[in-house]
């Protein structure tokens, strides 16, 4: 269908070149060959068919499953759907495969028409680009194995599914958590979380779902289960005020083929199930003064939350504007996020009200308002520091959170900016990396940074949000349409007299003015940090013992066990233990503990084991080399006179061991063991990369929700301090009487 | 050698011994008689403490024969254990067992063993500290006591199963000249009691006193042996006048 109609064959698409899709290489490409076009004078020219205009698009070079290369051909939604517009709106196109940063660029730059490249549209980028409506939404989706039973979402009851910490997979899992009984477990990175799932420790895990559409065509051995949820709309975007027929025609032909099935048939073919978000029009009716139910969440600051005595929040003051403004009344009912969304399902309350994403899979349940407030990506730095504004970044560090929109947001940025994007494997690392100065701020989803904002994090917004999603106010299907209707006219009245903004401005700062920020609440001191959170630490540090005690005995059997195996006579029982110590010696604990956890249950189907065993395995096997190499030296370094003597008097082997060199040998040993002990205590912290959720692991879980870290990391500290000290007083006391 | 083995405590046929490339024993015969004191001296480093433990095993001699109250220890399959039972040895160092008392030192053997109730072995080993002056030591730990108190204990150690040839290695070479003496008393009372000893030994008088023959070996073999009197008045090897020209 797309001809190449450019006669500079340099840079004319549909080449297989690159299908490797190294991003940043094609971005440089790209750039030196609309250089080269540049300086010889040759634009592409938009040469028109027979029956109508012709266009230049830009896409990305690969981002399965909206555009890639199969060895010869572009394939992909974004290539088919483009195409088939063209097709039904009678205009031509020719591809410009750029990568995604480039053809953004080339198209700020003119170098081509329009950009298809599953682009989110976002409030930032509505500012440089006019878009299309949302043709397709991207969201969280679950990943099973293949080869499993999970067919939907009901089949994960009571299950154990996988997150990215500090993700929107995370929060959407542990949206459905109450829902569907699951087990919500947190890792730090992609790999660690795709391996729990091929390891048995998870039965599914949540992801972007191109981004586990694109494994799969890859090869990952994965299937989708669900719906997308919390998803972002992706557009086809112009250059500001250029072009507009251009999106005309886009959102007329992608109307024409949504109503003919042509769309649902292209989206099905990459993605299997037919996925749209479009917003609709808006129409103003009024109200009679009747009283509607709304449900909301209980904590969800900005958007709900109570200050000791009132219901505050985004939603709640923007949906009592709105009540206002459209004659009706509201009662709230603060029930919590899922039972607000079941208490609606069951027609106890009217509406929900509680920062709730439109996402596809919700529309099949419910009637969305327009959005009413898009979420988003934003930077935050140190309250006390100079930046201001995007600009005043140029040049500095920022900190990302690995494989995040966040990440993705800020390397966007980074050739406009000179950024340098440093990526963090959790938020209580890029947090940290800010507040030590590594880095001058991070990105992450602006609620939350407004929601530590008012925790005293000490942060400060910059910028404004992007890669958002939108959050609208939800009836059941088919329900009081009246007053979905009334919503949006009354949204749209308080936008334009400017008390959207107002609410807006209260609590995450005006959306035009860089320097607004939340209110911060003063920092919780240390004795009220220790009040709230000594519970969950205790808890913590009752694994941290736990694990502790339970590999040390069993590492002391088997340091026995091969420590006698290393005196042995017999040549292989030598040869097994010394295998044994070189191995666990000489690897570090870390990758024993992965190893563990995640390659023995893909390397013996049918054994898996949970973190806490993992962990206390993965200690007893590491610490057990040490203790074999310490009971073998405690016994060598018995006087061999004394087995002679032994001996000499007719005692056997046996009893001379139990009798004479044990006794001696253990007195020789025990600092040794409390010394190993001690190791292996705080070596149990190590065990928080694979979910055991022993002290360490708790202490991280506080400081990502509170931005605490010096607080908590204090309090830590101490607690570990204390435990090791009795350990070794103890220890001292117990050393003192065997040897008296 | 033409007497049956029977009646002769201990019987060494042609023992060697090497350590690697190290020949220390090369070739001994050695015969004692029940009830004989046999003293062996020789210079440092000639094998005397390595055929002294080839005597119990705690050396594998590399070729020859040992045979102990008609048992052979070189042969396979013996049960050496047993015959240990029957061989007391006293250590240069003493190799008291530090983390237990006097009285268990002396009693540990016997109650391990099965020879005596835990009553019976504490009744004897009483009885032997007493003979070796340190009955009133008996809850004491090894390391209070002086060099010739743990000796004699340890002397104890191996009386109290009652074997029939004591070995002793240099028994005296570890104290201090003041308790040398208080040591070689126990050693005479026993040598008059009739027990067979063979005694390594740097004390030339007490060998010439209380031992019935000397043997003096160099160099992994036996240079000259005899009556005490005759070694000692009338040595017929060189490399004996030598040794005897530099320790007397
Ligand atoms: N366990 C052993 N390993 C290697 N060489 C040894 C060992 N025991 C003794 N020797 C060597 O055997 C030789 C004789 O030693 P030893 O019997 O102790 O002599 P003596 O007691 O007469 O001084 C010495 O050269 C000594 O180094
Ligand atoms: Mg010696």
């Amino acid at each position: 269908m797309a001809r190449n109609a450019g006669p500079a064959g340099a840079c004319t698409q549909r080449r297989a070149s690159s299908t490797t899709g190294v991003r940043r290489a094609a971005a440089l490409l790209a750039v030196l060959a609309m250089a080269a076009l540049g300086a010889i004078g040759l634009a592409v020219p938009a040469q028109a068919d027979a029956g109508g205009e012709h266009y230049t698009i830009g896409t990305d070079t690969t981002y399965a499953p909206f555009e890639f290369n199969d060895g010869t051909e572009l394939h992909g939604i974004d290539i088919d759907l483009l195409e088939a517009i063209a097709k039904n709106q009678h205009f031509t196109i020719t591809w410009k495969q750029l990568g995604f940063d480039a053809a953004v660029q080339a198209l700020q730059a003119d170098q081509v028409d329009a950009v298809m490249a599953g682009m989110t549209i976002t409030d930032e980028r509505k500012q440089t680009f006019d878009f299309s409506d949302g043709y397709f939404t991207g969201g969280i989706q679950f990943g099973v194995l293949d080869g499993s039973d999970i067919a939907s979402l009901d089949d994960l009851r009571g299950q154990t599914v996988a997150v990215k910490t500090g993700t929107q997979g995370q929060t959407y899992a542990e949206s459905l958590q109450a829902q569907y009984d699951l087990t919500v477990t947190p890792y730090s990175d992609t790999t660690d979380m795709v391996d729990a799932v091929k390891a048995g420790q998870a039965v599914a895990y949540a992801e972007d779902y191109p981004v586990v559409a694109y494994g799969i065509t890859k090869g990952s051995g994965f299937r989708l289960i669900g719906e997308p949820a919390l998803g972002g709309d992706y557009g086809f975007a112009v250059n500001k005020g250029q072009n507009p027929e251009l999106i005309e025609k886009f959102d007329a032909g992608l109307a024409a083929l949504k109503a003919d099935g042509t769309y649902d048939a292209i989206v099905a073919k990459y993605v299997g199930t037919s996925a749209a978000g479009a917003s609709g029009a808006q129409t103003p009716p009024l109200g009679h003064g009747e009283t509607f139910t709304v449900g909301t969440d209980t904590t969800y600051a900005p958007f709900e939350f109570n200050d000791g005595t009132t219901l505050k929040g985004i939603d709640i003051d923007l949906l009592e504007a709105i009540a206002k403004n459209q004659n009706f009344h509201v009662t709230w009912k603060q029930l919590g996020f899922d039972a607000a969304v079941q208490a609606l399902q069951a027609n106890q309350v009217d509406g929900v009200m509680a920062g709730m994403s439109i996402t596809p899979e919700r529309q099949q349940t419910f009637d969305f308002s327009n959005g009413y407030f898009t979420g988003g990506i934003q930077f935050g730095v140190l309250d006390g520091s100079d930046f201001q504004t995007l600009d005043d970044l140029t040049g500095q560090t920022v900190a990302v959170k690995t494989g995040t929109q966040g990440q993705e947001y800020a390397e966007s940025l980074r050739e406009q900016y000179d950024l340098k994007v440093t990526p963090y494997s959790d938020t209580t690392d890029m947090v940290d990396a800010v507040k030590a100065g590594q880095a001058v701020a991070y990105a992450e989803d602006y609620p939350v940074l407004a929601y530590g904002i008012t925790q005293g994090s000490g942060f400060r917004l910059i910028g404004k949000p992007a890669l958002g999603s939108d959050y609208g106010f939800a009836v059941n299907k088919g329900q009081n349409p009246e007053l979905i209707e009334m919503f949006d006219a009354g949204l749209k009245n308080l936008k334009a007299d400017g008390t959207y903004d107002a609410i807006i401005a209260t609590y995450v700062g005006a959306q035009d003015d860089d320097a607004a920020a939340p209110t911060a609440t003063a920092k919780p001191s240390l004795l009220e940090m220790l009040d709230q959170y000594s519970p969950a630490l205790l808890r913590g540090l009752w694994l941290t013992f736990l694990a502790t005690v339970i590999s040390l005995a069993a590492s002391f059997v088997l340091g026995i066990v091969f420590g006698f195996g290393r005196l042995a006579r017999f040549a292989p029982a030598r040869w097994v233990s010394t295998a044994y110590v070189y191995i666990f010696r000489g690897t570090p604990i870390l990758i024993q503990a992965f190893f563990v956890f995640f390659a023995v249950p893909q390397l013996l189907p049918g054994v898996k084991f949970n973190p806490f065993v993992a962990g206390a395995i993965t200690l007893a096997l590491n610490s057990g080399a040490y203790m074999t190499e310490i009971i073998r030296g405690g016994i060598l370094a018995v006087d061999p006179g004394q087995t002679e003597a032994s001996r000499s008097l007719g005692l056997g082997h046996r009893k001379t061991m139990q009798k004479v060199v044990l006794p001696q040998a253990f007195r020789i040993m025990i600092p040794s063991f409390v010394n190993q002990s001690i190791i292996t205590l705080k070596d149990t912290s190590l065990l928080s990369t694979i979910g055991l959720a022993e002290l360490t692991f708790a202490s991280r879980q506080i400081i990502a929700s509170t931005y605490q870290s010096a607080q908590i990391l204090t309090i830590v500290a101490v607690m570990y301090f204390v435990v090791i000290t009795l350990l070794t007083v103890l220890a001292d006391r117990m050393e003192k009487r065997f040897t008296s | 050698m033409s007497t049956p083995d029977t009646q002769n405590k201990i019987v060494v046929e042609n023992l060697h011994k090497s350590f690697g490339d190290n020949e220390v024993l090369q070739g001994i015969d050695l015969v004692v008689a029940p009830g004989e004191v046999v003293a062996v001296i020789g210079p440092s480093g000639s094998g005397k403490s390595t055929l002294l433990r080839c005597l119990n095993k705690l050396e594998e001699p590399t070729a020859g024969r040992v045979v102990v109250d008609g048992v052979a220890l070189t042969d396979k399959g013996v049960r050496v254990d047993e015959i240990r039972q029957r061989i007391g040895m006293v250590f240069q160092h003493f190799n008291l067992f530090p983390h237990m008392t006097v009285l268990e030192n002396v009693t540990l053997a016997p109650v391990e063993l099965g020879r005596l109730s835990k009553s019976a072995a504490r009744e004897r080993a009483l009885t032997l500290l007493e003979r070796v002056g340190l009955v009133e030591k008996a809850d004491a730990k090894p390391a209070s006591l002086s060099g010739g108190q743990k000796q004699r204990v340890a002397i104890a150690r191996a009386l109290a199963m009652e074997p029939d040839v004591m070995l002793f290695d240099e028994a005296t070479s570890a104290l201090d000249p003041e308790m040398v003496g208080e040591v070689l008393q126990v050693i005479r009372d026993l040598a008059e009691g009739g027990m067979t000893m063979v005694l390594v030994t740097h004390e030339m008088g007490f060998a010439r006193e209380v031992s019935h023959r000397v043997v003096f070996m160099d160099g992994g073999v036996v240079v000259e042996q005899g009556p005490p009197a005759e070694l000692f008045g009338a040595p017929k090897h060189e490399r004996l006048r030598d040794f005897l020209s530099k320790v007397l």
